[in-house]
Parts: structure tokens; C-alpha cells; sequence
């Protein structure tokens, strides 16, 4: 108990001195996972994972010192994997298996990661709760009646609940960052492009981007090196140099400047962006976000005020294109190759319309309307081109910023977890308002964190609170690095959620 | 702007989903707010700026049309509802 949420470099120092093999750590987290009270699994394969685990031992037993060799993982379910299913939490890929292993999952699995399964989403990556997946909500372990955020919840529940020590997620509009955030764990959206997308069952193209999630930032990075790369089968992938994104750990951030072991982050400057700050930001949130920026200013940046004044403009923008996208990327299921088949239908076009209703649920079914509607003859120009020319504002807003600061923070969900019942009803514009902070460096294509920085009490519940840190393209490795010391000043991040030791009845 | 009922139907048409009369109600309405909402993109002053379709503006790469060998057939086929004799079957098109 516990091995799982002291990092990758230490459990993979108890595989290399035999203090536990890749197989036992299988097993313990079979036994940890349980009947899965979080919702956090959609499948698992006991012999699948420790026939994995055994190769990795082997290689163990042999020297290979590869710092991932032996470590569990679980994927999102919208990588597709050849050993267990991949349904991207929707009945439309119930039952579906894939020929091919996605990237990611090749990369990590030549790494020697040992995959545990698959982890809850929401449909299609389509929401900011885990509740919008078609198979079981997904809940945060910090309290069985909160969300976990989402849509890559499931995997935020299982590292937060110290099921697995790292997992897959991906982000589209927010989607690693606020389950990572809401459930006190560490993530990362790299720079579009950085991770190949060969696989990633998909939701807006110029957006999914695949990102770490794992208990520090150390373990991102050292995840981010095995991920990242350029991969030809992926035709929006960036030919990048291979770099090391663990490389400025206790080194100076600023170039040709000494590395100052007090003020580790001495001449940076922290733009504070004032619309991450205005109304709708609640006070519990605030407050530990303000307190991590004075952290920051003990470690020796500069904190200045900043503006990026088409904040408010990147939620209309994003549910313009991630619809008008997501509309033509699931045109793929007819029901035909792969995919929910109606039965008996009367001809092909009733065969389209059965499948697809049948299949997909009411959240997909909204966004590939809306998609539709906004792509449609009459509507093209005025609001997907628009918001295409305000999607370019808004990287401009970006740019500028980063003219004078080397980093944007600021919090990455305008509140902590939100309770599961009351909120099920919800008006999906509710939802979508939620997603404001981290929807701009989506549509800029940035890379950006969340970094747990402190708690708030609601209900006499202790509910994560993340600090965003968001870095101009390509700079990964000097967020990594920021966040690492945060982390090495702080202690947010080793805080434990309550064990998930039974089964909740919690009705919602 | 506020979608009619036939304005939905034609959507439904074109994504190619039927509609339940309760789905389409609670659809319609929530699509209605979500179009009206978005619709505040129409006051954004964009004179002069063209529109962004990738993060990077990289156009994408294309590659030699080279034919690889995948898997077998079998494998590629396997999650098909209906096939036979190597094919995908659909419903009879032509009368």
C-alpha cells in the first residue's frame, strides 16, 4: 500500500533492488482497484497486464535500466489498444477491438510501461465531469459524491486514489488539466503536435492532444520524453528535435544566468492574467491561487499583471469548432466497417441513422448537431470562419503576452469539484462556462500544466485546487521545470486522497 | 436565434441521426441557447484577420503515395456487424 504514490524514479528504484517485482504490483493494484468504487476502469485483463509485467521483469532481471521499466499505467479509453478494448466510453464502440496499438500506447509499452487497462472518459472526450460516459460516472476519491472533472476523469480518479502511479489522458479543450486539477494531481497538454495523435479515437483534430498525468511533474516529464516525438503516421505532428524535458530540474530557467538554489526561479517574469481573475472565479479557489503566486515570488520571480482580453471569447470559439469538427470526425461511424450495427434495417440511409442514434448518447448527439448547424450553408462564414478569425485573436493575445513574461498562471477550473447529484440535469452551457480558463491555450495550441497548489474546505470536504502554468509553444521543458520547483517548496502534491477501501452507494 | 422544429430535422437529416420526439424537444431547446449563446462571436472586430484552422498554421504533410502492407485482412474486418465472402455488407442500394 502506498508504493503507488511515491513516484515513478522511487517505485522504479524498488523494482531495480527487488524490493517488489513488476508482477506484484500488478496484482496489489487488481486488489487496490477492486470492484472499482470511482468508476474510474472501463476494462481490465488480469493476464493481459502481467503478461506485460513478466516481459518487463525479464528485462529488469537483465540491467535494462529504463526508467519507466515495470511502472503501471492505465490508458484513456480513446487510445486504441490491441489487448483490450477501446469503447471512448461510448456504446458505439461497445465490444470494439482495435488491429493496431495507438503511439502512445506503442511508445510506453517499448518503454516497458505495464498497462492495467483502460480508464473511464466521457464520451467521445466530450465533457468536463466524467458524467457524460455511456458505461458508469466516474468519482473524485477525495469525495465519492464529486465529480473527478473530466473527460479524462478516470484516469485523474485512479492516480489521485493511488490506484496507478500515472496514466494517460487527453486534451482537447481542458480535458487533462481540470480532472487533474479537481482532483489534486499533476498534468500536462503539451504543445499541439508534440505527441502523436496515430490512434487517439478523435474528437476535434486541431485540438486532441495527448498529455501525461501522474502524481508530480517530475513523473510528467519523465512520461513526456517516452510520449513525445515525431511519428509520420500522424500528419499534424511536429518534427521536433528529441529533447530531454527533465533537463533545466535544478537548473536556471533563464539563459547564461547562474542557478541560484534559494531564488530557484530568479529572473523569470509570471504574467497574472486579470481575466483569470474576475467574477466568476470563486473566493475558495482564489485564495490558494494567490498564495501559490507568492510562492512563487519567494522562489524569485516577478509577478506582473497581465491581460488576455479575448478570455471570455475562447468559450464561444471552442464550441463553434470543436463541434464543427467533431461533426465530421464521427461521420465515420455508419455502422458498416466498425461500431454499433442496428439491426434489420429497412435500407442503407435507415442503417446510418439507427446506428448513430442508437450508439451515441445525448452529448455527442448535441455537439454533432451544433457542428452541423454551424458548418451548414448560411452559417459557414458567420460562425465557424468567425470563430476561426477569433481563434487567431485570441494565440495573438497569447503572443503578446509572452513578449514580457516567460509564463501565464492562474487557476485551471473557476471552482473545485462540483457535487455529482443536483448537477446531473445540468444546462450544458452551465458545463461549458466551466471550461473558460483552459480553453485559450487549447486554441493557441500551448502547452500548459496543473499543478495542485492547495485545498478548499466545502461542505466540510477538503476539495484540490490546481494552479495553471501555461509556456509559449515548444517550451515544455521550462514549464516542467517551473513546476517541479513549485514542487520542490511545496507539499500539495503529496497529499493523499482517503483510501478508496469499499464500495459508496451514492445514488445520483 | 431560436431553431424551429424542422431546422432541427433538417441537422438531424444532414448528420444523419433520428430523433425521438422527447430527445428532439430537449435537443432543440439546448442547441437554440447554445446557438444563440455562440452567437456573441459575431460582435468580435476580426478586420483584417484571417481565420485559423491549426494551432501552428502549418498546412499538413503530405506523404509518397506508397502502397504498405497492413493487417491481414481478417484482422481489419474482424469488428464488422456483417461481412461475407471478404466484403462489408449494407443493405441492398440498387433494386
Amino acid at each position: 500500500m502506498g508504493l503507488m504514490r511515491q513516484g515513478i524514479r522511487t517505485l522504479r528504484n524498488a523494482l531495480a533492488r527487488r524490493e517488489v517485482s513488476a508482477t506484484e504490483l500488478v496484482e496489489t493494484a487488481f486488489k487496490e482497484i477492486g470492484d472499482d468504487p470511482l468508476g474510474a476502469v472501463l476494462a481490465m485483463d488480469r493476464e493481459a497486464s502481467l503478461e506485460q509485467a513478466r516481459a518487463a521483469q525479464l528485462r529488469i532481471d537483465q540491467g535494462d535500466a529504463s526508467p519507466l521499466l515495470g511502472v503501471p499505467i492505465l490508458h484513456k479509453d480513446v487510445f486504441v489498444t490491441r489487448a483490450w478494448p477501446t469503447t471512448a466510453g461510448s456504446r458505439m464502440l461497445e465490444g470494439y477491438r482495435s488491429p493496431f496499438d495507438a503511439e502512445v500506447v506503442r511508445r510506453l509499452d517499448q518503454a516497458g510501461m505495464v498497462c492495467l487497462g483502460k480508464a473511464n472518459c466521457d464520451e467521445f472526450a466530450m465533457g468536463s465531469a466524467n458524467q457524460h460516459s455511456a458505461y458508469k460516472p466516474s468519482r473524485n476519491p477525495w469525495s465519492p459524491t464529486r465529480v473527478p472533472g473530466g473527460s479524462s476523469g478516470g484516469s485523474a480518479a485512479a492516480v489521485a486514489a493511488g490506484w496507478v502511479v500515472a496514466a494517460t489522458g487527453t486534451d482537447t479543450g481542458g480535458s487533462v488539466r481540470q480532472p487533474a486539477s479537481l482532483c489534486g494531481i499533476t498534468g500536462l497538454k503539451p504543445t499541439y503536435g508534440r505527441i502523436s495523435r496515430w490512434g487517439m479515437v478523435a474528437y476535434a483534430s486541431s485540438l486532441d492532444q495527448a498529455g501525461p498525468m501522474a502524481g508530480s511533474a517530475d513523473d510528467c516529464a519523465m512520461m513526456l520524453n517516452a510520449m513525445a516525438g515525431f511519428d509520420q503516421k500522424d500528419a499534424t505532428s511536429l518534427d521536433r528535435p528529441e529533447e530531454d524535458f527533465t533537463r533545466y530540474f535544478g537548473a536556471s530557467l533563464v539563459p547564461a544566468q547562474k542557478h541560484d538554489e534559494a531564488l530557484p526561479l530568479k529572473g523569470l517574469r509570471v504574467g497574472r492574467p486579470k481575466e483569470f481573475f474576475a467574477e466568476g472565479l470563486s473566493p475558495g479557489v482564489a485564495q490558494p491561487i494567490d498564495s501559490a503566486l507568492k510562492t512563487l515570488e519567494a522562489m524569485g520571480a516577478v509577478v506582473v499583471d497581465c491581460s488576455l482580453p479575448r478570455t471570455a471569447l475562447s468559450i464561444p470559439a471552442y464550441y463553434v469548432i470543436a463541434p464543427a469538427e467533431a461533426s465530421s470526425n464521427l461521420a465515420r461511424y455508419d455502422g458498416i466497417r466498425y461500431g454499433h450495427r442496428a439491426q434489420q434495417p429497412r435500407d442503407l440511409l435507415d442503417l446510418y441513422e439507427r446506428s448513430r442514434s442508437e450508439g451515441f448518447g445525448p452529448e455527442v448527439k448535441r455537439r454533432i448537431l451544433v457542428g452541423a448547424f454551424v458548418l451548414s450553408h448560411g452559417y459557414f462564414d458567420a460562425y465557424y470562419l468567425q470563430a476561426q478569425r477569433v481563434r487567431r485573436l485570441i494565440a495573438m493575445d497569447f503572443d503578446s503576452v509572452f513578449e514580457s513574461c516567460d509564463f501565464i498562471v492562474g487557476p485551471v477550473s473557476p471552482t473545485v469539484a462540483w457535487p455529482i447529484e443536483g448537477r446531473s440535469q445540468m444546462d450544458p452551457l452551465a458545463e461549458y462556462l466551466a471550461d473558460i480558463y483552459t480553453l485559450g491555450a487549447s486554441l493557441a495550441g500551448l502547452p500548459a500544466m496543473s499543478v495542485p497548489c492547495g485545498f478548499q474546505i466545502e461542505d466540510s470536504l477538503r476539495l484540490p485546487v490546481g494552479l495553471q502554468i501555461i509556456a509559449p509553444r515548444f517550451e515544455e521543458a521550462r514549464l516542467l521545470a517551473m513546476a517541479h520547483a513549485f514542487q520542490q517548496q511545496t507539499d500539495w502534491h503529496k497529499q493523499q486522497a482517503p483510501a478508496q477501501t469499499e464500495k459508496r452507494g451514492v445514488a445520483i | 436565434m431560436s431553431l424551429s422544429q424542422d431546422e432541427l430535422i433538417k441537422l438531424a437529416k444532414l448528420s444523419r441521426l433520428s430523433l425521438s420526439p422527447q430527445e428532439s424537444e430537449s435537443l432543440r431547446e439546448s442547441i437554440s441557447s447554445i446557438i444563440d449563446w455562440v452567437g456573441q462571436l459575431q460582435q468580435a472586430p476580426v478586420e483584417g484577420i484571417e481565420p485559423m484552422a491549426h494551432p501552428h498554421d502549418q498546412a499538413l504533410r503530405l506523404r509518397e503515395d506508397e502502397p504498405v502492407q497492413l493487417e491481414d485482412r481478417e484482422v481489419l474486418m474482424a469488428n464488422a456487424g456483417e461481412r461475407a465472402a471478404g466484403f462489408f455488407l449494407v443493405p441492398k442500394v440498387l433494386d
